[in-house]
C-alpha cells in the first residue's frame, strides 16, 4: 500500500500518476482512444499508459466491429510501429492478450493476414519476442474455412497458438474463443487444443436442419491437421437441397405437416428436439473443452413461425445435458435465445457461479429450474422472451394459465434477475425471497417490485 | 454497539462505530491483530479531518453492503462506470478532495470507495482530446513537438 504524505502538497491527477497501481486501475475503465489520450498530455502518465495500451491488444475498434478496412488499418499502424522502432522498442514487448477481429484469420477484407501482422506474430512467437498470456479468437465462416482459398498465414497462426498453448496450459494461457456452431467452424475449433480452451462462444443458427448440416465427425488423433482432411466431411453432405422432408429422425409422426397461424401463413413443427446431429456435435466438442472457465451459448438466427410439440428427451440431448453439467472448472454459463425445445431445461456444473438462461422457455422448463440447487451459483439471471403467437403454438408445453411455483431448491444466490418471468410464473419471486436471505439489497428490491405490481 | 476513535493526521479524534470503521480492511486487520476494542485512539497519519469525515460519511452510508463477489465479471472486456446515484452525489467535490478520497480509499484499503473514486475520474477522461484532459486537470504539456510528434506516430493505431 502506498501512503503518499501529501501534508503540503495537494492532490491532483498528477499524485495519482506517480502511483502506478491507481493508475491502472482508472485505466481499466477506458477505452484505447481514452488511454490515447491521456498518454499524451504529459510525461508522468505516459510510462503507465503506453505499457497499458499495448498489454492488451485489441486489433479492431469496438464500434467498428464488423469493419474489416478499420482493422486492417489497425493491424497495418501496429505494424509499422513494429517495423520502424524494432520488437524491442515498441510496446510489442509488453503484449500480453492479442484479440482477433472475425474474419482476421482469413485473406480477404480482414486486417490480420493481409497487413502481414500474422506473419510478423508467428515469427515473434518464434524466437520468443512475444510473452503471451491470452489469445481472444473470433470464427465466422472465416474465408481461412475455404478449403480452396486456404490463407496459410491463418493456417500457421492456429498452429503456433496451438503449439503455444499446449506448451503453457490452461492456467497460464486463455484461449477464448467465439464461433459459429457450423460444421466448418467447429472443424476449425479442432485444430486447436480443445483441452485448453478457457472461454467459448458458440453462435447456433438454427435454420441449418439436419440432414443438410454438414455432419463433422471430430477428429481421433491429437495432431489432426484439417486441410488434409478436406475431402472428408463433404461426403456428409446431403446434396438434394431438401430441408425438412427427407429425414434421419428416429420418430416419424414428426412430419412437417401444415398448420396455420392467424396470419394465415403456413406453420410447421419445430424438430430441433430431434436434430440429433446438432447435440452430438455440441456434446462430442464439449466433452473434450475441459478447461471452460466461461461458455456461452446464444442463438444468431432460428425460425420463429414454428410449432412447438412436447419435449422427448431423447438419448442424445440427454447425453448434451450431461455433458454441460460435467465441466468442471465452469464458473459462468449463459444459454441465450433457443436451445433445442423450450423445455429443454441445462442444469449447470456445480463449480457454476454465474448463470444466465435467456429465451421462450416453458411451464415444464420453470417446474425443472425450481427443482434445481443451482449449489455454488452466486448470480442467476433469468429472462423470458415470449411472443403470444409463439406459445399459442405450443401444445401442452404452455398451458394457457401460469405455472404456480410454490418452492425453490437454490439458496445460496447473492444476485437475481428476473425479466419478463411474471407473464409465465407464479409464486417464483416470492419463493426465491423467501430461500436466499443472502440477496443483495438491489435484487431484493427488483423481486419485491415485481411481487408488488402483481398485486 | 462499540465504537473506537480514530486519529486524523491534523490531530482531530472522531468516534466511529467499529463496524463502520471496519468497511476499512486496514483498521480491520489493524483490530483483529490487537484482539479487543482499544481505548486509544488509533492514528491515521496519512489523512486529514476533512477527507477523514467525508471518507466515514461514505462507509456509514455503505456500513451495510455485502462483500462483493469475488470473481466480480472477471471475464468481461471492459468494465461499466455505471455509478449509484448516492455515490455520484457524494463525489460531487472539488478536484483536490475527489483525489484525496481516492489516496485514502487506496492507504485505507476500502476497495469500493476506491473504485467509486477511480471510475468518477475515468468518466472525467472519457472522450476527451489531450487538450481537454490538460484544462480539465490543470496538467501542463511537457513534451516537445517532436516528442509529440514521434508518440502519435508509433500509436497512431489507438488514436480515434
Amino acid at each position: 500500500m502506498h501512503m503518499a504524505n501529501h501534508n503540503n502538497i495537494t492532490a491532483s491527477l498528477k499524485t495519482i500518476g506517480t502511483i502506478p497501481e491507481l493508475l491502472y486501475e482508472i485505466l481499466s475503465y477506458l477505452t484505447p482512444q481514452d488511454t490515447f489520450s491521456l498518454l499524451l498530455t504529459c510525461k508522468s502518465f505516459y510510462p503507465v499508459c503506453y505499457k497499458h495500451l499495448w498489454t492488451d491488444l485489441r486489433l479492431y475498434r469496438v464500434h467498428a466491429s464488423e469493419d474489416g478496412e478499420r482493422c486492417k488499418l489497425v493491424c497495418g499502424m501496429i505494424l509499422k510501429a513494429i517495423k520502424n522502432r524494432g520488437v524491442g522498442g515498441s510496446g510489442l514487448k509488453y503484449t500480453r492478450v492479442l484479440r482477433l477481429h472475425r474474419g482476421s484469420l482469413g485473406g480477404g477484407g480482414g486486417g490480420f493476414v493481409r497487413s502481414g501482422l500474422c506473419a510478423e506474430v508467428i515469427r515473434l512467437l518464434d524466437d520468443g519476442g512475444l510473452e503471451l498470456e491470452g489469445v481472444e479468437l473470433s470464427y465466422f465462416n472465416d474465408r481461412i474455412d475455404n478449403p480452396n482459398r486456404p490463407t496459410q498465414d491463418g493456417v500457421t497462426f492456429l498452429k503456433k497458438i496451438r503449439e503455444y498453448s499446449l506448451k503453457k496450459g490452461p492456467e497460464d494461457f486463455s484461449l477464448a474463443v467465439t464461433t459459429v456452431h457450423n460444421a466448418h467452424a467447429v472443424m476449425h475449433l479442432y485444430t486447436l487444443p480443445l483441452q485448453n480452451i478457457t472461454t467459448l462462444y458458440l453462435e447456433m443458427d438454427w435454420t441449418i436442419t439436419a440432414p443438410r448440416r454438414p455432419y463433422f465427425d471430430p477428429p481421433r488423433t491429437e495432431n489432426f491437421r484439417f486441410f488434409e482432411n478436406q475431402g472428408s466431411y463433404g461426403a456428409y453432405e446431403d446434396g438434394d437441397g431438401d430441408d425438412d422432408g427427407g429425414n434421419a429422425n428416429p420418430i416419424n409422426d414428426y412430419d412437417s405437416g401444415s398448420w396455420s397461424d392467424a396470419n394465415g401463413g403456413p406453420i410447421s413443427n419445430d424438430q430441433s428436439q430431434l436434430d440429433t446431429q446438432t447435440a452430438e456435435s455440441l456434446a462430442n466438442l464439449l466433452n473434450r473443452t475441459s478447461s471452460l472457465k466461461v461458455l456461452s451459448i446464444s442463438t444468431v438466427k432460428e425460425f420463429y413461425r414454428r410449432r412447438y410439440r412436447s419435449l422427448h428427451l431423447i438419448y442424445h440431448l440427454i447425453t448434451l445435458k450431461d455433458t454441460i453439467k460435467s465441466l468442471q472448472r465452469l464458473q459462468s454459463l449463459e444459454i441465450r435465445g433457443k436451445f433445442f425445445h423450450p423445455s429443454f431445461f441445462i442444469t449447470p456444473p456445480e463449480s457454476c457461479k454465474k448463470v444466465v438462461y435467456e429465451g421462450l422457455f416453458s411451464h415444464e422448463w420453470f417446474r425443472r429450474f425450481a427443482r434445481c440447487g443451482f449449489e455454488n451459483v452466486l448470480y442467476l439471471r433469468v429472462r423470458c422472451r415470449h411472443n403470444r403467437q409463439q406459445t399459442r403454438r405450443c401444445e401442452k408445453e404452455f398451458a394457457p394459465n401460469k405455472v404456480l411455483i410454490e418452492d425453490v431448491r437454490v439458496c445460496g444466490l447473492k444476485r437475481c434477475e428476473l425479466k419478463g418471468v411474471e407473464r409465465i410464473t407464479e409464486g417464483l419471486e416470492e419463493a426465491l425471497l423467501r430461500r436466499n436471505t443472502g440477496l443483495e439489497d438491489y435484487s431484493r428490491r427488483r423481486l419485491e417490485s415485481i411481487i408488488a405490481k402483481r398485486l | 454497539m462499540s465504537q473506537i476513535i480514530l486519529l486524523s493526521s491534523d490531530n482531530v479524534e472522531m468516534k466511529v462505530d467499529k463496524e463502520v470503521a471496519e468497511r476499512s480492511i486496514l483498521i480491520k486487520n489493524m483490530l483483529e491483530d490487537v484482539g479487543e476494542t482499544p481505548d486509544q485512539a488509533i492514528p491515521i497519519p496519512n489523512v486529514n479531518e476533512g477527507v477523514l469525515r467525508k471518507v466515514i460519511e461514505w462507509c456509514e452510508h455503505h456500513r451495510n453492503d455485502p462483500p462483493p463477489p469475488a470473481d466480480e465479471d472477471s471475464d468481461s472486456r471492459k468494465k461499466s462506470t455505471d455509478i449509484e446515484e448516492w455515490d455520484q452525489k457524494f463525489m460531487q467535490v472539488d478536484q483536490e478532495m475527489l483525489f484525496e478520497i481516492i489516496l485514502a480509499a487506496n492507504y485505507l484499503d476500502i476497495k469500493p470507495l476506491l473504485d467509486v473514486g477511480c471510475k468518477t475520474v475515468a468518466n472525467m477522461i472519457k472522450g476527451k482530446s489531450p487538450e481537454e484532459i490538460r484544462k480539465t486537470f490543470n496538467i501542463q504539456n511537457d513534451f516537445t513537438p517532436e516528442e509529440e510528434d514521434q508518440i502519435r506516430r508509433e500509436n497512431e493505431w489507438a488514436e480515434e
